[in-house]
């Protein structure tokens, strides 16, 4: 049982994981990496600076996303971000590296924890 | 009342049911899991990724919630945490905390705390997914490093950036876990601290026999089950309570206490409205354009107006308390807490309420599937209401905090914190009163 349940999940996360891929791929036809994270990402202070409709509270309807559909925001953001990580896929060299210290930590940890337990015997 | 100690003996039923907390740290470790994957493979804008939306329009906004709720009841099922007990399981070699760790903890999670906010303002962390993948990594690796070669959870303890300010949330927190001393005088065993055959003994570096403070606690539920004697309690109290009689204030966790008023200062400022101008005043002050230059200065006034403001009442204050300074300032900076609170829960608020759609949008752009609507649950008038009850609150909390902590006959004394309280609580009141911008 419990087995079929982890075997579920994995599959489950396995198919969540395609489907986004997927959808990614859809919406952002070239992945390319790596992506630089620009210094000019927060100059306007978190996405407020080529915002063309700021959200004002003095206006009666003032909530910023009231007469904004989703995909205007998304097109408002979407300008604004590609400025300054333009169509960027995965960082692969984070990622290569994070693999690599978390797996030179552990294979390190292994030896050592083994070399401890050879001296106790 | 009676009520309210059925409900924590609930709480401490759960505590001490066998599956608790596996049952709820798996499912938020895999969780965690797809979010960094979605951080780190999904779309690279925010607006798009369900990271994004599910670590800063869900999470932190809630967070401060569960902390004033159930204290540290977070680090306890935090996915982190869960790493590093596997990580040590494997391959953990339990060596001794290092002693500079013991002395220098929390100014470390002190530091951590500062450099992590001005990286997201000049590197971008909260707006750029990549960003927060690459900071959600670096704590892996400083998890698996600390599971894999040092003892319990001497990551959460004594380096985790969000344990140090869970830690100071959590001691107004409405409830509580304590040892019953009378039950404790007899006892020879201390498996609470220890652990026995079954349960691991306090990963936090806890004895629930003189545990006085919520700080260090993440109601992981082991000394339930481990003791013997069922000394430990679960209970409701009135929030803030703890903050009242710090028998040994320390001065680290105080300066924690207003750096993070000047973390939400920053945090508030670089969103409204009043930023670009600000910015621009400040680029023809210093003569360049050079956004880590102006950002920098920015951030080091926002965060030294603070923290010199509380020296200066501590200064005020000590002119009739006649301790010292820095007594003073360690003393009376726990009475930030609630402020602290209500200004990182009503900046968020924001963020939760004006975008929070977004977790939906974002969920359903998982499987292909674009939603037109606003991602917002109220409108910004409502929300700044609440905002405006939220620091009123904290106003309320930190100034009978400070009522509480000064000593009979202290009133000078305590005439300067008063001021610099509701000075504080003006100050964000008049930020959350200006248009703010989106995370998202």
């Amino acid at each position: 049982m419990k087995r079929f349940v982890s075997l579920s999940l994995i599959l489950l996360m396995l198919f969540v994981m395609s489907a986004n891929v997927f959808a990614a791929e859809m919406s952002q036809p070239s992945l390319q990496a790596p992506v630089k994270i620009a210094a000019t990402n927060s100059h306007d202070g978190m996405n407020m600076g080529s915002n063309p409709q700021q959200p004002s509270t003095n206006n009666s309807n003032a909530d910023p996303h009231a007469n904004m559909s989703a995909s205007e925001h998304s097109q408002m953001n979407s300008n604004q971000h590609t400025e300054s990580t333009g169509n960027s896929g995965p960082n692969w060299l984070v990622i290569g590296g994070f693999s690599g210290v978390i797996a030179l930590i552990i294979i390190v940890a292994a030896i050592l924890k083994r070399k401890s337990a050879g001296v106790n015997q | 009342m009676a009520q309210n100690k059925n409900n924590a003996g609930l709480i401490k039923k759960i505590m001490s049911h066998k599956l608790y907390p596996g049952i709820i740290q798996w499912p938020v470790m895999i969780v965690f899991a797809f979010i960094i994957y979605e951080l780190a493979f999904g779309p690279a804008v925010a607006h798009a990724n369900f990271g994004t939306a599910m670590t800063w329009v869900l999470w932190w906004p809630i967070i401060p919630l569960l902390f004033i709720l159930f204290g540290r009841l977070w680090c306890g099922i935090c996915p982190f945490a869960t790493l590093s007990d596997l990580v040590q399981k494997f391959v953990g070699l339990n060596w001794p905390v290092p002693k500079f760790l013991k002395k220098y903890g929390i100014w470390i999670i002190d530091a951590v705390f500062i450099l992590i906010t001005w990286s997201d303002h000049t590197f971008g962390i909260v707006e750029n997914p990549r960003g927060s993948a690459f900071l959600l990594m670096l704590i892996v690796v400083g998890v698996v490093f600390s599971g894999a070669f040092f003892e319990r959870r001497t990551w959460c303890r004594y380096l985790c950036f969000l344990g140090g300010l869970s830690g100071n949330y959590s001691r107004a927190g409405a409830m509580e876990l304590r040892a019953t001393p009378e039950i404790c005088a007899n006892c020879k065993t201390a498996n609470c601290y220890k652990g026995n055959d079954q349960v691991p003994g306090c990963p936090m570096f806890e004895f629930p026999r003189t545990m006085d403070t919520n700080a260090r606690c993440n109601l992981c539920g082991y000394c339930v089950k481990t003791c013997p004697n069922g000394s430990i309690k679960v209970q409701t109290r009135v929030p803030t309570k703890e903050l009242w009689s710090i028998r040994k204030p320390v001065f680290e966790e105080s300066f924690l206490a207003i750096v993070i008023m000047g973390i939400v200062f920053v945090q508030n400022i670089t969103m409204l409205s009043i930023w670009k101008p600000m910015l621009k005043t400040l680029e023809n002050f210093v003569g360049t354009t050079n956004y880590f230059v102006t950002f920098t200065i920015t951030f080091i006034i926002a965060m030294g107006i603070p923290i010199l403001a509380l020296f200066a009442a501590s200064f005020l204050s000590n002119l009739s308390t006649k301790e010292s300074v820095v007594k003073n300032f360690a003393r009376f900076g726990y009475a930030l807490i609630p402020l602290d609170l209500a200004g990182h829960l009503a900046h968020n608020l924001f963020h939760l309420l004006a975008e929070g759609k977004a977790i939906f949008f974002t969920f359903m752009g998982l499987f292909g599937m674009q939603i037109e609507g606003s991602a917002a649950v109220m409108n910004s008038a409502t929300i700044q209401i609440l905002q405006y009850l939220l620091i009123v609150l904290g106003v309320i909390g930190s100034g009978f905090t400070a009522y509480k902590i000064a000593k009979p006959k202290e009133g000078k004394g305590l005439l300067p914190h008063i001021l610099l309280i509701v000075l504080l609580g003006i100050v964000n009141i008049y930020f959350f009163y200006l248009p703010m911008g989106m995370r998202m």
